[in-house]
């Protein structure tokens, strides 16, 4: 029977190693080309995918919290940063939202993934049109919408697999 | 095949709805943002190749800008969202005749005059261009 201390320093390894492991990933997004500015591959959304479904929203909201702030010390392009950060915390929310039905089995992290991509990219189009005071931004929307779509199909594909192999872990 | 049985394991009858919506919205933005005439923010005036002028477009401000040079005179007239040249004494008045422009990217020209009007737009020329 794990003692309290146990379950205390295991959670705090857990989200350790997840922060650990969104940082990483976040800077590996960068790297990743995809031709429409400001979209990028998401590996992060599947860390944060599989901390919702196993954690929950408040946990995978901490997370993806941190991982803005520790995102904004890595790359130090602040401005520019906003609209992302916005665009994290929609994605969370949103996926969060959408998890009610992952539970029912109605749909699968693919969707999920999908709704927070969405989410993501949209709300990163629409907070740099309000701050750069242009529409012209937006003319690239679909396309990088159409994109996240693909990427994040993609990467809730995973985080489904993912997810039924740590379930099994714990 | 094995393809066709991962995905079918994994996606689920909410998804494919989830991903009609989004496709939906993305279509619809498509259209809207391609038949929409992309926003200029900026006209600029040149002659013979030199930045003559450039001015901010603007909602509700309108403008009358003469350019007088050596090549000749021509008077355009800013309007909130479009530009057109009202007059000009080159002969053939083909400039005036090319009417308003209003998209990023057009552009009216005076040949003799060497003068040349251009809507800049926020982002590159090219965003239809795909």
């Amino acid at each position: 029977m794990p003692s309290p201390t146990d379950k205390k320093v295991s959670k705090l390894t857990v989200r350790a190693l997840c922060l650990a492991a969104l940082f990483v990933l976040s800077w590996l997004e960068w790297m990743v080309p995809l031709g429409v500015p400001g979209v990028k591959f998401g590996f992060s959304n599947l860390v944060i995918l599989v901390f919702l479904s196993l954690f929950g929203f408040w946990e995978a909201l901490l997370m993806t919290g941190l991982k803005i702030i520790l995102s904004a010390f890595l790359f130090q392009g602040f401005s520019s940063f906003l609209f992302t950060m916005a665009g994290s915390i929609a994605s969370c929310i949103s996926m969060a939202m959408i998890m009610p039905l992952y539970r029912k089995e109605k749909v699968s992290m693919a969707g999920v993934s999908a709704v927070g991509g969405f989410f993501h990219i949209s709300l990163q189009y629409l907070m740099s049109t309000f701050v750069l005071k242009t529409t012209a931004v937006l003319g690239l929307y679909p396309m990088a919408a159409a994109v996240t779509l693909l990427t994040s199909v993609i990467i809730g594909c995973l985080a489904d697999l993912l997810t039924k192999q740590l379930s099994k872990l714990r | 095949m094995k393809t066709k049985r991962f995905w079918g394991t994994i996606l689920k009858k909410g998804d494919f709805l989830i991903f009609f919506l989004i496709a939906t919205t993305v279509f619809f933005s498509a259209i809207g943002f391609y038949r929409a005439p992309l926003l200029a923010h900026t006209v600029t005036i040149y002659v013979d190749s030199q930045e003559y002028a450039s001015y901010v477009v603007s909602e509700g401000i309108e403008q009358t800008v003469t350019v007088q040079t050596d090549f000749g005179y021509n008077q355009i007239k800013l309007q909130s969202k479009t530009v057109q040249i009202t007059e000009s004494d080159c002969a053939n008045h083909d400039c005036i005749r090319m009417g308003t422009i209003s998209q990023a990217g057009d552009i009216l020209i005076c040949l003799p005059h060497k003068l040349t009007v251009v809507l800049e737009g926020g982002d590159s020329v090219d965003a239809v261009s795909y």
